[in-house]
């Protein structure tokens, strides 16, 4: 991972761009604070995908991506703007009570977090999280990509970042195969890859250490390494230390986590997963977030 | 403050009966960069409780190779030489202090 621009000019990050995130940075403009929200510029897939949504208080039936449409709109009436970048993990309480948020081209030093990056869809290959760490499995091949140096390495994506990261390795490793799954447009053109479609259907190991994955069709591919590149971890991995269970980050009636100035609103919160919820939530967590920047003994009342 | 170790002064450092942190990092790994001041804090203030010391995996090779190091950061706790536990990744002070303080009860 190379030394990534320092950018402190927010106070407030937002992360995720379905309903909770949205909600959240209308309150935090309308509220006149330095916020930068984090996501995909074409919002929630989940939504977009809604053929039928019918329980969103005065709007009966109304197809989902027409309220994407919608809250585009809304969004370019009030001059919010969404930051595509990918946030890799967020570190809190670095500097002065100040958290970092490490992105893929920056790293944004803020003072409060609201974490709204809904539920991970995509299921785990058997063997990724015994596995990840010191078994082998990374899910960022700049972060671990030095170690493999000279040695072949495996890569698996899901998103487009995957061919940078694939791209990446290339220059370390002496080999890379890169399965790359049907969503994944990009080739990678470096002498050294091999490049094929596909996904992983179980991933093998010897004395806790990654040997190889196996395909459907029962191929199998060795290497010293296998790198995951999806579109989304659990909070836990996100966030390290934020207390989750199953994949739900514990937050109170005011959306704070157990981390001071990280919030959380919306499907990452737990069930039920739903629009209102989620936009309800969202708005709570603004409103907490800029109390705890303006009044001093806010977060101590936890 | 955080001892910086080399492969000369490791054994010596780790064979203490104070507990012992050592943290293996790299220069280009971001985390480890995040690490940093969190470590600097608990130098300081739990000094009485464990001594901090770091490893750079770059310079020392042969170290992180000795204790299979594979992703960092990666914080080893010693006492009298012996590895008695390992952490991995960027972790809150608090979950830092939790561990020390489950490995210096008595």
């Amino acid at each position: 991972m190379t030394q990534n621009t320092m950018i402190d000019n927010f106070d407030i990050a937002v992360i995720g761009s379905g309903p909770a995130g949205l909600a959240a940075a209308i309150n935090l403009k309308i509220r006149n604070k330095r916020f930068i929200l984090l996501g995909y510029p074409q919002l929630s897939h989940q939504v977009e995908v809604s053929v039928l949504i019918d329980n969103l208080l005065g709007f009966p039936n109304i197809k989902g991506s027409d309220l994407n449409k919608a809250w585009k709109n809304h969004l370019e009436a009030m001059d919010i703007r969404i930051v595509d970048d990918r946030v890799r993990q967020v570190y809190t309480n670095v500097f002065d009570e100040k958290h970092v948020v490490a992105c893929r081209n920056g790293d944004y030093i803020v003072r409060s977090v609201i974490i709204a990056a809904g539920i991970i869809r995509n299921n785990l290959i058997p063997g990724e999280s015994e596995l990840l760490g010191q078994g082998g499995v990374s899910y960022c091949a700049t972060c671990d990509g030095m170690f493999y140096k000279g040695k072949k390495v495996v890569i698996f994506g899901t998103t487009e970042d995957a061919v940078h990261e694939a791209e990446y390795l290339c220059e370390v490793a002496s080999e890379v195969v890169f399965i790359a799954s049907a969503k994944v447009k990009g080739t990678v053109s470096a002498s050294n890859c091999t490049q094929m479609r596909g996904k992983p259907v179980k991933i093998l190991s010897e004395n806790g250490k990654f040997t190889a994955v196996e395909m459907f069709d029962g191929t199998q591919i060795e290497g010293a390494a296998l790198f995951i590149i999806k579109d989304a971890a659990g909070p836990s991995y996100l966030v390290p230390g934020i207390e989750a269970e199953n994949d739900s980050i514990h937050v109170d009636a005011d959306m704070r986590t157990n981390i001071r100035g990280i919030f959380a609103a919306g499907d990452c919160t737990g069930k039920p997963w739903q629009l209102m919820r989620a936009m309800g939530q969202g708005q709570i967590a603004a409103l907490n977030s800029v109390r705890y920047l303006d009044e001093e003994n806010y977060w101590s009342g936890l | 403050m955080v001892k910086h170790l080399t492969k000369e002064t490791f054994h010596e450092a780790i064979n203490q009966d104070k507990l012992v942190m050592v943290d293996f990092w790299a220069e280009w790994c971001g985390p480890c960069r995040m690490l940093g001041p969190v470590l600097d804090d608990i130098a300081s203030t739990l000094a009485d409780k464990v001594s901090v010391c770091k490893v750079n995996t770059d310079l020392e090779q042969e170290l992180a190779v000795r204790y299979n190091i594979s992703s960092i950061p990666c914080v080893i706790y010693f006492r009298n030489g012996e590895p008695l536990r390992a952490s991995l990744g960027f972790k809150p002070k608090e979950n830092f202090v939790k561990e020390i303080e489950e490995l210096t009860a008595k």
